[in-house]
């Protein structure tokens, strides 16, 4: 039996794809050699590089490169054996560079599928749509000062991986069964320590609702989701905020909002007058991504 | 005077030890200390600095060691990132910034031996063509027109860098080429200069305007000088994904290949409306000095030059917006606070970044915006193919291309200042250059009928820069061009 959420005016299907952000298991950081160790005191692991000096430029580290490849291969899905970085820019104080290294238009791999196991012995095939390499950034602490921020750039430049489901995922349930299982592939691989409670793992969790046989309605991204329990429940919260608002004739907007775990709800992050225009371009201080198909086999 | 020597001359005194190297230092130092407040080509002067390295080089000389460039005294653009030694970029968000690392450029030149005099002079981010958009203010070129005292324009970007070097304050000078920045101001002071191939010195260290179009290069007297200083400066460097893992060749052995039996083609395009016909005049006369020289002379066509400028001001200033993000006033460099995240960067980047800067980066900023990336940017770099495409069909057919450098010989400060349009239009013959990666050498080839030095470019093959100094060798010892400046060292 389908999940469904009863509303006023009857069911509705719960519609979820998931952006899961995974760091990547490696010494040193995507593109400069500082270290990545978890705890180490503030703004001790971070290099010229990864600070944005003057002149300073990224090398590719081939071992983020190797782990993101064997993760793909785990997941089933087709390695690109070209792929590009490009340039996602805005600025934030932790963010050194004033853009985020990522891979747009050609991720290093393509589409692939994870198989969950759901509690009442069913099995479902979910979607990979792709599996890139960004930078991570810096950490704002504001909670160390009344009117200062304190900038933590230990993190900045840490490789992730960001894995895009297809939006089959159709219940809290499924979506945690999803993570859970996409992490023992990442733990079992050794491409990611899948530790949640330290951030090396997080989830972006696109919600929308629907009525059965309907088209896909507006969805909403709800960010930086950090354990399996959270996951579940921001997929519920958003999903029946999402019916509450179509119920009393009202329209949800696409925004990215934030869940809280001690409310139980989700809330607006930025509002429509901050929405970000990237302005992706090709990295011109990198080539492109070559890799040989017998490197991959 | 010692300051009269060229680069491949004092090499020689000092390994023949004719004067010793702290005596030729000493005695740029001293031209520096009279003429640097003329023409302001320095923005930092490193006199002790430079006399540590001369005594070291004296030592290694008179043991009989001795490197390339072991005591040839250099300005390095203020480009070049140098440990413990201010870097500015010409800026004044960089005015008071020190850098904890040396570029690569310029560590392989001081592995070689070189002593550095200073920082030189140059337009704000490398953006100008003028020099006119230093926030230390403009460099003064060393020559003036014939019975007029009016201040000309050293050119630009590496205005500092040619000035320098043509008013002896300066052996030889480092310089970086993102549109003609090395050429065009080659051209203006009647000295010689080379953009090398994309990839052929490393960007390490070098604060980035362009990225797919900076390269750095030479500025020297002569055209043996400036292969003699490429030698050094090039090179593969790990650092920088885009540098050419090949082997630096001897480039000062290719300036005395001769030409013979070359195929030396002449783009029509370059032909334009509007260029001065002593331009024109000069240009045939280089092509026959090389016809003569045992060259043939071919007409070619690069159908797509038309489109150099306006695709260089769409891929340029793209890459500048999204460089210069950096310079926010959170880690370093001159800091203007305001009451929140978004007041400090508005008001570090409004006090620190000059007009032409801002222009740019604003550009940069229009041109990859969600709805026009595709109009602008995308179409540039299709365009960008295309003229690479030019080039490699042009020269399966020939093995070099001769064209004017600049389509004017140099202006007076504060002329074309009304119009960037104008200050653009500077770069046509040296853009494409960048745009395909193909390296390009300035050689002075004549005066102008007011007595401005006029210059010959060279394109050639991609990691083909032998060939270019053949070529550009050939048109200097046809020219024999030995006018110098008004201003310079003991003149």
């Amino acid at each position: 039996m389908a999940y469904t959420i009863e509303g006023s005016t009857g069911a509705w299907e719960v519609v979820v794809g998931l952006e899961v952000h995974a760091q990547v298991i490696s010494k040193s950081k995507l593109f400069s050699g500082a270290a990545t160790a978890f705890g180490a005191p503030p703004n001790s692991q971070v290099s010229f590089v990864d600070a944005a000096f003057p002149g300073m430029l990224p090398v590719p580290n081939r071992e983020a490169i190797a782990q993101a490849v064997r993760t793909g291969l785990g997941l089933g899905a087709q390695i690109n054996l070209v792929s590009r970085f490009d340039r996602k820019n805005y600025f934030y104080a932790d963010l050194p560079q004033g853009y985020q290294i990522s891979q747009f238009e050609h991720p290093i791999v393509g589409a692939g599928t994870v198989e969950i196991a759901l509690a009442d012995g069913s099995t479902k095939q979910i979607g990979i749509t792709r599996l890139h390499l960004e930078q991570d950034a810096g950490k704002s602490l504001h909670d160390q000062h009344p009117t200062k921020s304190f900038i933590d750039l230990n993190r900045s430049g840490v490789a992730l991986m960001e894995i895009v489901s297809e939006p089959d995922i159709r219940s809290p349930e499924e979506a945690g069964a999803y993570v859970k299982k996409l992490r023992s592939i990442l733990r079992y691989l050794g491409t990611c320590d899948g530790n949640m409670e330290e951030g090396s793992l997080r989830a972006d969790v696109n919600v929308s609702v629907r009525r059965a046989g309907e088209a896909y309605r507006t969805r909403c991204e709800v960010k930086n989701v950090n354990s399996v329990r959270f996951v579940m429940q921001a997929v519920e919260a958003e999903a029946l905020r999402q019916i509450g608002v179509w119920e009393s004739g009202g329209t949800v907007a696409q925004e990215t909002r934030l869940f809280d775990p001690n409310k139980g709800e989700t809330r607006p992050m930025r509002s429509k007058e901050d929405a970000h225009d990237y302005r992706y371009f090709p990295d011109p201080d990198l080539l492109p991504v070559v890799l040989e198909q017998a490197w991959v086999d | 005077m010692l300051t009269d020597l060229t680069l491949a001359q004092a090499r020689d005194g000092l390994r023949g030890r004719d004067f010793s190297a702290i005596e030729l230092t000493d005695a740029y130092l001293a031209a520096i200390a009279v003429l640097n407040p003329k023409l302001n080509a320095y923005v930092t002067v490193t006199a002790a600095a430079a006399r540590a390295q001369a005594q070291a080089a004296d030592v290694a000389l008179a043991a009989g060691r001795h490197a390339p460039l072991t005591g040839i005294p250099l300005a390095i653009k203020d480009l070049f990132c140098t440990k413990g030694v201010r870097t500015t970029a010409g800026s004044r968000i960089l005015s008071a910034f020190i850098p904890p690392y040396e570029s690569t450029v310029t560590a392989n030149l001081l592995r070689d031996g070189a002593i550095f005099l200073g920082k030189a002079n140059m337009d704000e981010f490398a953006m100008g063509s003028s020099n006119m958009t230093s926030a230390f203010g403009p460099v003064t070129s060393p020559w003036t027109r014939r019975g007029d005292n009016r201040r000309l324009v050293p050119g630009g970007s590496s205005g500092g860098s040619a000035a320098a070097v043509a008013a002896h304050i300066a052996l030889g000078a480092t310089a970086t080429d993102t549109g003609g920045s090395i050429r065009q101001p080659a051209s203006f002071c009647g000295i010689t200069g080379i953009k090398p191939t994309y990839g052929r010195c490393s960007r390490w260290g070098v604060v980035a305007f362009a990225s797919s179009l900076d390269q750095a290069g030479p500025l020297a007297r002569t055209v043996e000088d400036a292969a003699i200083l490429l030698g050094s400066m090039a090179g593969f460097d790990p650092q920088d994904s885009t540098s050419a893992d090949l082997a630096v060749p001897d480039f000062a052995a290719a300036c005395r290949r001769g030409v013979k039996g070359l195929r030396i083609g002449v783009p029509r395009e370059y032909r334009m409306d509007g260029m001065a016909p002593e331009i024109e005049a000069l240009w045939q006369q280089g092509l026959g000095w090389l016809r003569d020289a045992g060259a043939e002379i071919v007409d070619v066509s690069l159908p797509h030059t038309k489109y150099g400028l306006a695709t260089y001001y769409i891929v340029a200033p793209a890459e500048a917006s999204s460089n210069l993000a950096r310079y926010d006033g959170v880690r370093y460099g001159a800091r203007t606070a305001g009451e929140d995240l978004a007041a400090l960067y508005e008001n570090t980047r409004a006090e620190g970044f000059g007009a032409e800067v801002q222009r740019r980066v604003m550009i940069g900023t229009y041109v990859l915006s969600a709805g026009y990336y595709d109009a602008y940017y995308l179409k540039a770099q299709k365009v960008r193919a295309l003229m690479l495409k030019d080039f490699t069909d042009v020269f399966a057919r020939v093995d070099a291309l001769v064209t004017p450098t600049t389509p004017t010989a140099a202006f007076a400060q504060g002329e074309k200042m009304d119009d960037p349009i104008t200050m653009y239009l500077n770069d046509i013959f040296t853009v494409p250059a960048n745009m395909s990666g193909i390296p390009g050498l300035s050689v002075p080839a004549g005066l102008d009928a007011q007595g401005l030095p006029l210059g010959l470019q060279v394109l050639g093959r991609p990691f083909d820069e032998q060939t270019v100094f053949a070529v550009g060798a050939a048109l200097e010892r046809a020219a024999g061009f030995t006018a110098m400046p008004g201003i310079r060292a003991g003149g």
